[in-house]
């Protein structure tokens, strides 16, 4: 364990959630979302439907909301600003379409890179975690090289380590093989999916990947800035 | 209690006391690193970030080098120049010259720098050189020169007062032997004849010739005095009478006589003389004594000092130009980084997606920019040490005079002072940083 592991803060429940643009205007509603510990879901729908912007909510990013999402006994919106960030750091883990990683670090650097900020008894194990995760998705030099010399589908799993290093409950990934050929994203996939059924952790993905949604336990659809299908799960 | 805290500052040596102002400086700037980057490590990140932005790191970095550099080059070579005159004016003691401008007496006498000045007679040298408390009282005589050299009339004792004994050969003895300076084109063995004026007038109107028929040998080579005398050639003032078809200074059965005592009779008259008091105590009753209406009598130091005291406001201002430049430089930097900011703006956003703190990326940004001031303000110390070299070198090379520039306490001081200064400007960048919306730079 490299964290405060609470399988509790990861069931999920939100009611009337609005997400609202600059001008005011509703761009999100979810009259409700129920999800338990360790499920993995799909987001799906159309190209500006809205799915991002419901993961940065599930997050805690989105500043003009109304409504309420629940992770466990956590109500982020009613959370204050540090409070949403501590929330992050200790139960959230998140992966974007084009990796975002710091080109000039190695990969090991960047997989634990909330060492530099986790208190100094966290750090060691972060960073352990880091290296075997990177182990596990088959990438070796990942102390001598940057990560510039790494292919997409590395990088990419090298997000992924990222993500997972500093043990979190939750894991939300946008369009995480958006920008991977087909093997890459295949294996991406399997490694995502598969860590996340083994370690019981919550999963929320944002994807146009059929191979991927298919991955998930649940799945549901957002178009026109509104949840308009939800699965039983 | 002031007055405590007075009499406790005052008695701490020199040393302690520019370490303590080193400390009080750069304090500000170490307190304030401490509280950014207390308890995170946000280090590699802000190397990562240098590194990304390679060359406009570099750039931003060399802007304030380059304006840290002006200061205390600024600083270096107004020290050293001032110290190099000080030290080449040492060796004179007192100038007695006829009533004029101690500044021009002393620029001819000291310096060299030949300018017509009015000549004091025999009988007041006889009177100088014949009052008990004076050791040496020496004539000087000047107007010629070879190859840009100046050729300077005086006497042993005053050349042996200058620069001790000779490094090489030894002292002229005849009215036709010359030493010449450390720094002066001949050396011993040679002859030459030299030319009347000074090498700076040549070409002007004037009477500008050889003294055809005049040869002197060189005998002998002073030790350096940092001072331009070290490109001069000296000769018996004798000589220099002579040359110029004037009586030698000695009465014709001693006309071979090479130094004092003269004879007023046969005194053409000199410049300045140079003297030195038997005591050192008697050098302030000798220029009482001599401050007459037929004679001025100064101190080359004390005229130095009021006029570095004249300029002083001049000094002051220009350092707090250079300061003013250095923070204008800096802000315009830190102004730029703000900008630069928008370029790191994702991999900022990601960190808060991520769950950093605030404070950590705050202090990402703030380190960013520090590694950037220090690592200028480091290289702007070696750029103004090395351009006070270079300057020093040019100005020794055009007046003879030895310039040495180094780094010294008050470099120190403002650049820790600098440092302190631009570290807290620094926490803008890393605050307007922390004010972008992390949603929108991710889906930049």
């Amino acid at each position: 364990m490299t964290g405060p592991r609470t399988p509790a803060a990861s069931s999920l429940s939100i009611s009337d959630l609005a997400v609202r643009g600059e001008d005011g205007r509703v761009i999100l509603t979810v009259p409700a979302l129920e999800a338990a510990p360790g499920v993995s879901l799909a987001i799906e729908g159309p190209s500006g439907a809205g799915k991002s912007t419901f993961l940065y909510a599930l997050a805690g990013l989105v500043t003009h909301t109304s409504g309420s999402i629940r992770w466990g006994a956590t109500d982020l919106l009613a959370a204050s600003g540090t409070e949403r960030t501590r929330f992050r750091k200790n139960h959230l883990g998140m992966i974007f379409q084009d990796h975002l990683l710091f080109e000039e670090l190695s990969p090991l650097a960047n997989a634990a890179i909330s060492a530099g900020y986790a208190p100094r008894a966290r750090r060691r194990a972060i960073v352990e975690r880091a290296r075997t995760l990177l182990e596990r998705f088959g990438l070796g030099d990942v102390e001598a090289r940057t990560v510039r010399s790494f292919s997409g589908g590395e990088r990419q799993r090298i997000a992924v380590a990222r993500a997972l290093a500093g043990n979190p409950d939750i894991i939300l990934a946008d369009e995480p093989t958006a920008a991977l050929d087909r093997a890459n994203a295949d294996r991406l996939i399997d490694d995502l999916a598969g860590l996340a059924r083994e370690e019981d952790r919550t999963l929320i993905v944002v994807s146009h990947d059929a191979r991927l949604t298919n991955a998930m336990q649940r799945r549901v659809r957002i178009a026109d800035g509104r949840l308009v299908e939800a699965d039983a799960g | 209690m002031i007055d405590f805290a007075g009499d406790w500052w005052s008695g701490l040596p020199a040393l302690a006391q520019d370490l303590l102002w080193l400390c009080l400086l750069a304090a500000p700037g170490l307190l304030l690193g401490v509280l950014v980057v207390a308890g995170h490590r946000p280090f590699a990140l802000a190397a990562a970030m240098a590194k990304r932005f390679t060359f406009t790191s570099l750039l931003f970095g060399a802007l304030i080098a380059v304006s840290v550099g002006i200061g205390t080059g600024l600083i270096a070579q107004e020290r050293a120049l001032r110290e190099g005159t000080a030290r080449a004016a040492d060796p004179f003691d007192l100038v007695i010259a006829a009533p004029g401008s101690e500044i021009t007496a002393m620029l001819a006498a000291v310096y060299l720098e030949a300018s017509d000045v009015p000549l004091v007679p025999g009988d007041l040298y006889a009177e100088i050189a014949d009052d008990p408390r004076v050791a040496i009282a020496a004539p000087i005589g000047f107007g010629d020169h070879l190859d840009g050299a100046p050729v300077v009339g005086t006497t042993p004792q005053f050349v042996a007062h200058l620069a001790g004994e000779p490094a090489q050969g030894r002292m002229f003895a005849d009215h036709f032997e010359a030493v010449a300076g450390a720094l002066a084109p001949l050396g011993v063995g040679d002859r030459f004849t030299p030319r009347h004026g000074t090498e700076e007038a040549e070409g002007e109107a004037g009477d500008h010739h050889d003294h055809e028929g005049y040869e002197f040998s060189v005998v002998g080579r002073m030790a350096p005095t940092g001072s331009p005398w070290d490109r001069a050639l000296l000769v018996p003032i004798e000589a220099v009478w002579e040359v110029h078809g004037l009586a030698n200074g000695h009465a014709p059965e001693h006309e071979e006589q090479v130094g004092p005592p003269f004879d007023a009779a046969y005194f053409p008259g000199t410049p300045a003389i140079l003297v030195t008091a038997s005591e050192l105590t008697q050098a302030y009753a000798l220029r009482a004594t001599y401050q007459t209406e037929r004679t001025m009598a100064f101190f080359p130091g004390a005229v130095l000092s009021s006029l570095y005291g004249l300029l002083g406001d001049v000094r002051e201002a220009m350092s707090v130009l250079a300061i003013v430049t250095q923070v204008l430089v800096t802000a315009g930097v830190l102004a730029g980084l703000v900008i630069l900011s928008r370029l790191f703006a994702r991999q900022m956003a990601l960190l808060r997606a991520l769950g950093a703190p605030s404070r950590f990326v705050f202090a990402v940004v703030w380190s960013y920019a520090a590694v950037l001031i220090l690592a200028g303000s480091g290289a702007g110390l070696l750029v103004g040490y090395g351009a006070a070299r270079i300057i020093s070198a040019i100005v020794s090379a055009r007046t003879d005079i030895l310039i040495e520039a180094s780094l010294g306490w008050t470099e120190l001081h403002l650049v820790a002072g600098f440092v302190s200064l631009t570290l807290v400007i620094a926490l803008l960048p890393a605050t307007i940083a922390l004010m972008r919306p992390p949603v929108a730079d991710l889906r930049a």
